[in-house]
């Protein structure tokens, strides 16, 4: 097992049962309380496993492929499931949310992943060691930011009708009409990661910060690092979020400033 | 004879699929009113949503002074020929807040003049301190009143209305007439009014459209 950075203890598969035996005592837990959940804890346990060392075997393999094609279809799968799920979060339709929701997570995500390795990290952009994992923390944040985003905006659009009718009948544009339901849709879509910046490192220790400082990273190193994921999150959710937000604008809305109806639909 | 302002030529209006009536032909000159007249649920708010081009219409088209809405520029449009909407929106926040918002549009040319505004609402019976007060705490008929000063501020060349005194009482409603008339018969403003008050389309010397006469017959069928 290579470590990117220092030399980590490494794990044997003895260690990892002994790591089971942790699994099995939350499920003593459940049996002794009679929680009923035993059946669902020991799924759950063993889709962990087979799911992280699939993900695990893959990227070794695209790793030691060392070609850029593999890691940009990984990182597109990645992109178009962060997607998915998004738009599943969301209780309103429109034709074609999931297509838009794919392309602002591919603008908002590849463009700051390859901003980050390339300008700030200075590696090969698509080097998969660092490609994979940021577009990974990205793609997690975005989906969170858009589907907050998509929701709040197609529900001013459905619920808050009259009011947006009205400003178009005194004259408004269609941009002057819509503008104070967008407005709040892109903050609150913003609000999550403003949040997580605000509390980082005194109620939490991010996830890839504790990865590095265990693999015997110099604490300094790993906070630089975590610094940059940060910013990166920051930009390329708030990207994510205006983006999904114009698009549910300029779709909703069509050339004769007219809101356009029976567009948006509920979920099912 | 004033040359015609508004022009109707020939509209069909659906409601989705549903044809509601066509065949619709009138003009309204400066200082003219037309009074929208049928059973409910032919085709009254929506053929005043049509004009104002907040939905298209099936066939035919309107027009401002012989151009088209899209010739215009369709919010200078909806600026020149203002739809009041029967159930009044205004914005959270003070009244005068949701007075001045419309002012701040790149279509409107009128500014607004705050002393205009207390003599406007004065004579609707609305004591100044409503300018004040929020959106949220006015009755419905208060509400109707701020709407229907908001749209004259904006001084409009034609206004649709859509029942503008639906909720106000008899007093109120011989005010917001009043105001109405002069505007029509000084200013020559051109009015599209939807009213099931007979008596009120004929003290504004309304030209009656009747709308059933129009209508498709599943539409009727449903009065």
């Amino acid at each position: 097992m290579t470590a990117l950075n220092g030399s980590v203890a490494p794990l044997s598969p003895f260690d990892l049962v002994t790591a089971t035996g942790l699994v099995v005592a939350a499920g003593l837990v459940s049996l002794g309380l009679r929680l009923g959940l035993e059946k669902r804890l020991a799924i759950a346990a063993v889709r962990t496993v087979v799911q992280l060392l699939l993900v695990g075997y893959i990227l070794r393999f695209v790793f030691d492929l060392n070609h850029p094609a593999p890691v940009v279809a990984i990182m597109l799968v990645m992109t178009f499931i962060a997607g998915h799920a998004a738009v599943q979060r969301v209780t309103r339709r429109f034709p074609g949310m999931l297509v838009y929701a794919f392309i602002t997570l591919v603008l908002s995500g590849l463009i700051t992943t390859f901003v980050v390795t390339g300008l700030i990290i200075r590696v090969t952009p698509w080097r998969p060691q660092y490609a994979i994992p940021l577009l990974g923390m990205i793609l997690g944040n975005g989906l969170t930011g858009i589907s907050i985003s998509l929701d709040l905006a197609l529900e001013s659009f459905a619920e808050r009708r009259n009011e947006i009718e009205m400003e178009l009948a005194l004259g408004a544009t269609r941009w002057e009409a819509a503008q104070r339901p967008l407005r709040e849709s892109v903050r609150r879509g913003m609000i999550p990661i403003i949040n997580s910046m605000t509390v980082v490192g005194i109620v939490s220790l991010p996830g890839m910060m504790t990865g590095q400082i265990l693999s015997n990273t110099d604490p300094l190193t790993a906070v630089k690092y975590q610094i940059v994921v940060m910013f990166m999150l920051a930009a390329a959710t708030s990207l994510a979020c205006m983006l999904s937000t114009m698009i549910v604008f300029s779709r909703c809305f069509n050339a004769r400033h007219q809101l356009r109806q029976g567009f948006i639909t509920r979920k099912g | 004879m004033p040359a015609p302002l508004l022009e109707l030529r020939g509209l069909a209006v659906s409601a989705g699929e549903t044809l509601l009536f066509e065949g619709l032909s009138a003009v309204a000159r400066a200082g003219g009113v037309l009074a929208i007249q049928g059973p409910s649920g032919c085709g009254k708010t929506t053929l005043l949503r049509a004009i104002a081009g907040l939905i298209d219409v099936t066939a035919g088209e309107v027009l401002l002074e012989g151009r088209t809405p899209g010739a215009w520029g369709w919010p200078t449009y909806r600026s020149q020929v203002s739809l009041m909407l029967q159930r009044p929106v205004l914005y959270p926040g003070p009244v005068r807040n949701a007075l001045r918002r419309p002012f701040s549009y790149r279509a409107t040319t009128a500014v607004y003049d705050e002393g205009a505004a207390v003599a406007l609402l004065d004579r609707l019976g609305l004591a100044p301190e409503v300018l004040d007060q929020e959106t949220s705490t006015l009755s419905e008929g208060q509400q109707q009143r701020v709407s229907f000063a908001r749209s004259l501020l904006l001084e409009p060349r034609a206004l649709l209305l859509d029942e503008p005194a639906s909720a106000l009482d008899a007093a109120a409603a011989a005010q917001l007439e009043t105001v109405l008339r002069e505007r029509v018969e000084q200013h020559g403003l051109a009015v599209v009014i939807v009213s099931h008050d007979p008596a009120q389309s004929a003290r504004l010397g309304a030209e009656i459209i009747d709308l059933a006469a129009l209508a498709q017959p599943i539409a009727g069928a449903q009065a």
